[in-house]
């Protein structure tokens, strides 16, 4: 939570790029080495130029709405209530399951996130799998334990 | 841009309403004389007659300026031009050729000859080579022989005879099946089994006009530019003259006829 | 992953940036309409889509279902058009069937421009929505960037300038059914003859409390005109470049051939391709 009341995310591109990121590193034994074998080589000039002026916008809808949900929880219960809903959501979203076998579907998380009732594109555009767009399940298993040793 | 054509205001949307990052933006002005009115003719030649139509609508962008526009315009000494493109540029070359034909019977005290008309009108093209002419014009006439002639050109003078011809927003439309319908390509004598390709031959004048008709109706349902009427005018020889018409300068042994009919308006 | 795919936009702005024109989507050059009426709702489209100055569909269907009572008019781009209608379709039936209620014309039109602002005008919709729900007849207005318009008479569409010139001079306080779809008629074909994004046949949707009436095809005023000449090609006119024979027999290999009777039940026709499993 950022602490501000922010209702949709910022329009401008990415302005700075933090070391290669986490998305694009190997192994979990070198976290900040770019995977050139995954991802291809690295150019910065594309990280930062190459984005539809949309793909921003999208990519922070969710959690910049979710942010201005838990600040103004926080402000009208506490910190307590933004720290409950979280744990909640941890508690339901420990669920894995591989997305080569379609991905985690978790009602209960849906039911958090108060949208049981609701399809949005991303339910309908799951992604074929054909063009690299599905982590493939060691890179997905790699996320998993990089989490779990920091 | 598809959205552009959305809503007939959106290009020119005033500065407060663009979006703050393109306002802060330098914006170059720009002005064209030149704009595109739609619309499509066709000539075709035959051996003793010459049709040249075109439609009537001009427009400009999504609207229509008028549903009864001439393309075709008689330019004397028993001469006609078709002009498509720009329509303010294509009747002011209409006007200027008629003056230079008729200039030219003056000074000669003859008419002039469909081919002598084709160069004088590539020279009138070239000369403005800088800042063309924005039509492409179609030159229609019997020769000295009687026989039909079509000359073609392009917007700074190139030219060519020919049988037949399409210009205009229809043209991409319309040529193929003159080429398939009046040169006969792509068609073998059956039996043949594709080695004899069929020989194009001299259509009577009844069976062009059907096809130029056909043309135009089959034009008019897929572009968006081209209906509301049809302007036909044929080119026949004259009868032979009579006794009064002896001294008359004005015959020229041509016949021209103008023929207006109905397209659809949508 | 998921959503909608960015992937190729760095290198589609490299072939841009080359000289490359963008692909064209087929838009529907449009005339739309919407008019309240004491009872009611009537929505109209003309049924012309365009691919810049070509006919792409001469009687493409504009008017799309959003819920049994609540009917939407599209403009734009014609996949947008069509794929927005058919999301905030699904939502609105999920919505129903969470509240157990009717759903809203407002809900609808909420639902729609949040859609369309959360996409900045990148999804080129622009829709009139036309509903009854248990607190009334309702008629919206949509625009692509999300900003929405509530009125008793609404043009959208290259064609909206004619069309609201219809309306401007002819509409009046308290039509009846017949009168509005009359002049929703007129409206469209205002556009249908004077712009030239717009053209072939109207299409009206009628909405009352009780049911909704989809005319398809309710005035067509531009009927193709017969050809003068028969283009039927004597046969042999083509070449035959290969010739390949394939018996009966040899058919069965790869799927099941039902003999018929020398008459040919057509009765039978169903059974004759069966594609082995």
């Amino acid at each position: 939570m950022s602490g501000t009341l922010r209702l949709i995310p910022p329009s401008s591109q990415p302005s700075k790029l933090s070391q290669p990121s986490q998305s694009t590193t190997a192994a979990p034994s070198s976290h900040s080495v770019h995977d050139s074998l995954r991802h291809g080589l690295p150019t910065t000039s594309a990280d930062l130029n190459s984005n539809h002026p949309l793909e921003n916008r999208l990519k922070n809808w969710e959690a910049t709405q979710e942010n201005l949900k838990m600040e103004t929880l926080k402000r009208t219960f506490g910190l307590a209530e933004p720290v409950r809903r979280g744990m909640e959501k941890m508690i339901v979203g420990a669920d894995f399951r591989p997305a080569v076998l379609g991905g985690p579907s978790n009602l209960h998380m849906d039911i958090l996130n108060g949208r049981e009732c609701w399809v949005d594109w991303e339910d309908v555009f799951v992604g074929d799998g054909l063009d690299g767009e599905v982590p493939d399940f060691h890179t997905e298993f790699d996320a998993i334990m990089r989490g779990k040793q920091r | 841009m598809a959205s552009s054509y959305m809503l007939p205001y959106a290009q020119q949307a005033p500065p407060s309403y663009a979006h703050p990052t393109e306002a802060s933006q330098p914006r170059q002005h720009h002005w064209s004389p030149y704009t595109e009115n739609g619309g499509v003719i066709l000539g075709i030649a035959g051996k003793d007659y010459v049709i040249l139509a075109g439609d009537t609508r001009s427009s400009e962008g999504y609207n229509i300026n008028t549903r009864t526009a001439r393309k075709v315009f008689s330019v004397g000494s028993g001469l006609i031009l078709g002009v498509v493109g720009m329509s303010a540029d294509g009747e002011e070359l209409a006007r200027k050729v008629t003056r230079k034909i008729d200039d030219y019977k003056r000074n000669h005290d003859k008419h002039i000859t469909v081919s002598a008309a084709a160069v004088m009108l590539s020279r009138i093209l070239y000369q403005k080579r800088f800042f063309p002419y924005y039509c492409q014009p179609l030159l229609g006439g019997l020769d000295e022989n009687g026989v039909g002639a079509i000359y073609t050109y392009d917007y700074v003078g190139s030219f060519e005879r020919e049988q037949s011809r399409a210009f205009g927003s229809a043209a991409a439309l319309i040529t193929p099946f003159l080429d398939n319908q009046i040169n006969l390509k792509n068609q073998f004598v059956p039996g043949s089994n594709g080695e004899q390709p069929k020989q194009a031959g001299d259509l009577p004048r009844a069976t062009v006009e059907k096809i130029v008709k056909d043309a135009f109706t089959s034009a008019v349902e897929r572009q968006i530019e081209v209906g509301d009427g049809l302007q036909l005018v044929t080119i026949t020889r004259a009868p032979p003259r009579t006794e009064e018409e002896a001294d008359d300068d004005d015959w020229t042994g041509a016949a021209i006829s103008v023929e207006l009919s109905p397209l659809k308006k949508d | 992953m998921g959503g909608f795919d960015f992937s190729n936009h760095t290198r589609n702005a490299a072939l841009m940036a080359a000289g490359m024109p963008a692909p064209k989507a087929t838009s529907t050059g449009t005339t739309i309409v919407g008019c309240l009426f004491d009872g009611g709702v009537v929505i109209a489209a003309d049924t012309r889509a365009t691919s810049g100055s070509i006919v792409a569909d001469k009687n493409c269907e504009k008017l799309h279902y959003i819920s049994p009572q609540i009917w939407c008019a599209g403009a734009g781009t014609a996949a947008d058009t069509e794929f927005t209608t058919a999301i905030v379709s699904s939502n609105l039936e999920l919505h129903a069937l969470s509240t157990g209620r009717k759903p809203r014309v407002v809900t609808c039109m909420t639902m729609l421009k949040q859609h369309l602002f959360k996409y900045q005008g990148h999804i080129g919709a622009y829709l009139v929505v036309a509903g009854c729900d248990p607190t009334g007849s309702h008629l919206y207005t949509v625009h692509a960037h999300g900003s929405t318009d509530r009125l008793p008479y609404v043009t959208m569409g290259s064609g909206s300038l004619a069309a609201m010139s219809v309306f401007e001079t002819q509409w009046k306080k308290g039509l009846d059914r017949e009168a509005a779809v009359k002049l929703c008629s007129e409206a469209i074909l205002s556009g249908i003859f004077n712009d030239l994004g717009s053209g072939s046949n109207v299409d009206v949707c009628v909405i009352t409390p009780d049911k909704a009436t989809l005319m398809r095809n309710y005035i067509t005023p531009n009927v193709r005109a017969p050809k003068e000449l028969q283009y039927k090609f004597e046969k042999g006119t083509t070449a035959v470049l290969q010739e390949k024979l394939i018996s009966k027999d040899e058919l069965r290999r790869y799927i099941t051939v039902t003999e018929l009777d020398a008459q040919g039940d057509s009765s039978l026709t169903t059974d004759v391709m069966q594609v082995d499993a």
